[in-house]
């Protein structure tokens, strides 16, 4: 049995969601394809990727396209699409230097050991509209499609293709330790890294699951978190110095459950940030730097940098402060933006009871007044009690 | 465009479709974890447990943490209520129903009575739950001592160590200050004399049923990744000063349906409806026990009821 | 052979009757079939909730055919037992001491423990009395086929709680009734 008004949300969500649909599939233009997504719009799906804790470019695109371009709602859907699958195993712990890199650089020497390789960035690209009509742009679109074409086919490399040594370059950390210039936080055992998707993480948890964290956090969040900590009331941090930034591809590699043999199935784009951390603190290691590290999937500088210069100022304040718990807890886009707009729920059972209780205040507060009054105090504020409850140094307690 | 104009022209998705094909939420180990922490929760009464907490197909803050739980205990036989605010017929009750419903193949249903599992946001049913019910509450902030305490290290030591004592004096500042205690929704409460835990926002009113309550209540916060759990037959003590009572939500006026004066036997949790000239009218919040009433006042005719279960 | 993998409808009955026998301990609640000759009843808890992360260990013996049949199943590693999530006695002659009880920081590290009894009845000679939460006052449990020392040290034990160890009684025909460690045990009078 059921009493036949409560049909009405049910009847409420589809036709919302009808008009959802009508937008997304008749829409006034041409079927948006997944492979210009992936091909066009990269950085959105490389976000959705990472925010998702998801590598699959065509369901990224398939997310993104379903969203409507809202990177943290395409997040959701990929994550929430994890939930339903199986875990079968664990990759192989890979080690971040079998990266094959598209892109590398080290803003601390001018010539480091391996190249610097500035690879496709935007940084030095001027910021200005392109303004090319459509027409024009179609036309160069289809010409280098062409060329590509026959590049493919003539499977020629070209001479400014970096060399495969150049590909995997050494690492500034290694040159800085055996310059006996790094405090040394490498550890002996090797634990499996913490899965932020199956334990919840809270302060004191393993470095490992900071990182996985931050990995998965909302881009934003992090910069925000970071940029409040430089210039913002909190001053966890320093500007660091980055020892490495990288975009490239790594290997994912898992073992035959039967022969026990590693197999490759496939790579991943990350980009990987090293920072070092000048150490000023009375109880530190003057003499030596620290390293903060910063990995995620896709290109996403911002997010790396940030992550590596979180990591190592998490580490220094060693549990000491808000910062760790910042980190852990508030950087995540799923968490902070659900919980944001939950307020658009109905909240009217909660809202009745602190109605009432803004009564029992005020009757509280005449009852006090008029118990005065007999006393034979006159008291110009406490007469005043027009509207609002009590005496005014109570104000700031009833409103929090 | 109004609801009605959408609906001529597209029409819902035909009934049988929503019931036939399952379209599964949560794979077995995501609901093994979940289970594992609700065992953990019932045996350390009040302990806030920490667990993975999957993504759900609604967002954060929204109910996921009930969900996962629903999703988690319920089998082929249960029959499931989902309302929101005492309310069957709220959009996102409806959404949280139909996915139980895609994803577990359950019947649901509106009568707290017929219910095996109840997911609630917010409210306790008026009816009288019995043994083997379980009620699931949505928790927004499971977090009793946040409003004194922001650091988890320092709150996960006082609840290991049960020193509740900054709580106390809290409450004790709150009445000096205020000539009451403020508390709204959410009452601190200590279970089995053991652990204070926020009883979600459900309003004051619905405190006194969960102690030494005959069903289980699973309370799933998902977006902060706890569970935690009053077993049936356990003590809810609202903390409270001897002196100073532990006050509910009273209303002076009757609610619509007639039958019901707050503070007779039949009182129910009511809410305001305001009208544009100043006037109110008062409800009970429970749409569906307000429902039953009404009809059994003749004030409804009988077919507001129905076998609508295969609706939605 | 085929793997006893326990998922869907079966998997959630099973936690039905373990999640009910944990609300009102003593209680005695009844779980679904084996699905297969190779598992006993006493080892459904374990296959019903043991995944990938945790760890088993039954009778001390790693090479216990049940504890092979459940790392098959569960994928769970067999451990000793004071490292594993859930601990299965086959019979009352298995020390149940020296396993994980949590702490009070973490109360959730703490092991399950299954114990294949002869009999469980709600009443009867010599049974013991349970208080605590989940029950309304107090409940009589009798169980046969269990040292009553072992039976006496289960459940709430002086100045640990919230560690503690939560245990699950199981008969051959899967009748069940579990003592959390937030139950008192306490001699019935006689």
């Amino acid at each position: 049995m059921g009493y036949v008004a409560a049909k009405g949300g049910f009847d409420a969500i589809q036709a919302a969601e009808t008009l959802v649909r009508r937008r997304r599939i008749e829409g006034r233009s041409s079927w948006l394809e997944l492979d210009q997504i992936v091909d066009r719009l990269r950085y959105s799906v490389d976000r959705v990727m990472g925010e998702g804790g998801l590598w699959d470019e065509q369901l990224s695109a398939r997310a993104f396209r379903q969203a409507e371009g809202d990177v943290i709602e395409a997040a959701h859907l990929i994550r929430a699409h994890r939930s339903t699958l199986p875990r079968f195993g664990y990759a192989r712990v890979v080690d971040a230097d079998e990266i094959d890199v598209l892109r590398r650089i080290v803003p601390a020497f001018r010539e480091p050991p391996g190249p610097q390789l500035l690879g496709r960035t935007l940084d030095y690209t001027g910021r200005l509209l392109d303004q090319t009509p459509e027409d024009e742009g179609r036309r160069q679109a289809a010409e280098a499609a062409a060329n590509r074409r026959e590049r493919v086919v003539s499977t020629q490399v070209s001479a400014d293709e970096p060399t495969v040594d150049q590909r995997v370059p050494g690492r500034l950390i290694d040159v800085l330790r055996n310059l006996d210039a790094l405090v040394d936080r490498r550890r002996d055992d090797d634990p499996e890294p913490v899965d932020i998707s199956r334990v919840a993480a809270r302060p004191g948890a393993p470095r490992s699951a900071r990182l996985s964290t931050m990995a998965r956090a909302e881009t934003g969040a992090l910069v925000q978190l970071w940029y409040r900590n430089i210039l913002g009331p909190d001053r966890n941090l320093h500007e660091v110095t980055l020892g490495e930034v990288r975009h490239g591809r790594l290997p994912i590699e898992v073992q035959n459950p039967l022969t026990g043999e590693t197999v490759p199935i496939g790579s991943v784009r990350v980009t990987e940030v090293e920072a070092i951390e000048d150490l000023d603190g009375v109880e530190e290691d003057r003499t030596r730097f620290d390293v903060g590290y910063g990995i995620c999937l896709g290109h996403n500088e911002r997010k790396a940098i940030a992550m590596a210069n979180l990591d190592v100022a998490v580490d220094r304040a060693a549990g000491d402060g808000p910062l760790e718990q910042s980190v852990l807890m508030t950087t995540d886009g799923l968490d902070a933006s659900g919980f944001l707009e939950h307020l658009k729920l109905p909240h009217y059972v909660t809202f009745r009871s602190m109605m009432e209780r803004k009564t029992a205040m005020r009757e509280a507060a005449g009852t006090k007044r008029q118990e005065r009054l007999a006393q034979g105090r006159s008291d110009c504020e406490v007469t005043d009690v027009s509207g609002d409850a009590g005496a005014p140094v109570e104000r700031e307690d009833v409103l929090r | 465009m109004t609801l009605a104009d959408v609906l001529a022209t597209t029409g819902p998705a035909p009934a049988s479709e929503v019931a036939v094909e399952l379209t599964p939420i949560l794979d077995e180990s995501a609901k093994r974890e979940i289970r594992r922490a609700v065992l953990t929760a019932i045996a350390v009464p009040g302990y806030q447990v920490p667990f993975g907490s999957r993504e759900m197909p609604v967002a954060r803050g929204w109910g996921s943490g009930g969900l996962q739980i629903s999703l988690a205990v319920v089998g082929d036989d249960d029959v499931v209520k989902v309302y929101d605010q005492g309310e069957d017929g709220g959009v996102n009750a409806a959404n949280l129903r139909r996915l139980i419903r895609r994803s577990e193949g359950v019947k649901t249903t509106t009568d707290a009575r017929e219910a095996s599992v109840i997911q609630t946001r917010h409210r306790v049913p008026e009816d009288e739950l019995i043994a083997d019910q379980i009620l699931v509450l949505q928790v927004p902030v499971p977090e009793p001592l946040r409003g004194i305490e922001r650091d988890m290290n320092e709150l996960r030591r006082m609840h290991a160590e049960a020193d509740y004592a900054r709580m106390w004096v809290s409450l004790y500042e709150d009445i000096v200050r205020n000539g009451v205690i403020t508390r709204t929704t959410g009452y601190p409460c200590l279970v089995d004399g053991r652990y204070v835990i926020a009883t979600t926002p459900i309003p004051r009113w619905d405190v006194p049923p969960l102690h030494q309550a005959k069903f289980l209540s699973l309370f799933g916060a998902g977006r902060e990744k706890r569970i935690y759990a009053i077993p049936p037959y356990t003590d809810v003590e609202p903390l409270t000063f001897d002196d100073v009572p532990f006050e509910v939500e009273e209303v002076s006026e009757p609610c619509r349906c007639g039958l019901i004066c707050p503070g007779d036997e039949q009182g129910a949790y009511l809410v305001e409806l305001p009208a544009q000239d100043g006037t109110s009218q008062w409800v009970c919040s429970d749409t569906d026990w307000c429902t039953r009433h009404r009809v059994a006042n003749g004030v409804l005719g009988s077919e507001a009821l129905d076998d609508a279960d295969e609706l939605w | 052979m085929a793997v006893p993998v326990l998922t869907g409808t079966p998997s959630q009955a099973a936690f039905d009757a373990i999640l009910r026998s944990l609300s009102e301990p003593g209680s005695i609640r009844q779980l679904p079939p084996s699905p297969s000759p190779e598992v006993p009843a006493y080892a459904m808890v374990a296959l019903a909730l043991g995944d990938i992360d945790l760890g088993v260990c039954v009778d001390d013996d790693p090479m216990h055919p049940v504890a092979l049949m459940l790392r098959a199943a569960t994928g769970m590693t067999i451990t000793g037992r004071d490292n594993a999530q859930f601990v299965v006695c086959s019979n009352e002659a298995v020390p149940v001491g020296n396993l994980l009880t949590g702490t009070a920081l973490a109360p959730e590290d703490a092991a399950r423990l299954t114990i294949a009894v002869d009999d469980l009845d709600a009443d009867g000679d010599g049974a013991v009395v349970l208080r605590g939460p989940g029950v309304p006052g107090e409940r009589r449990l009798c169980v046969r086929g269990l040292d009553r020392k072992t039976l006496l040290s289960l459940g709430r034990t002086s100045g640990t709680f919230p560690a503690g160890i939560d245990t699950w009684l199981v008969t051959a025909e899967g009748r069940i009734a579990a003592i959390p460690r937030s139950t008192t045990v306490t001699q019935g009078e006689h």
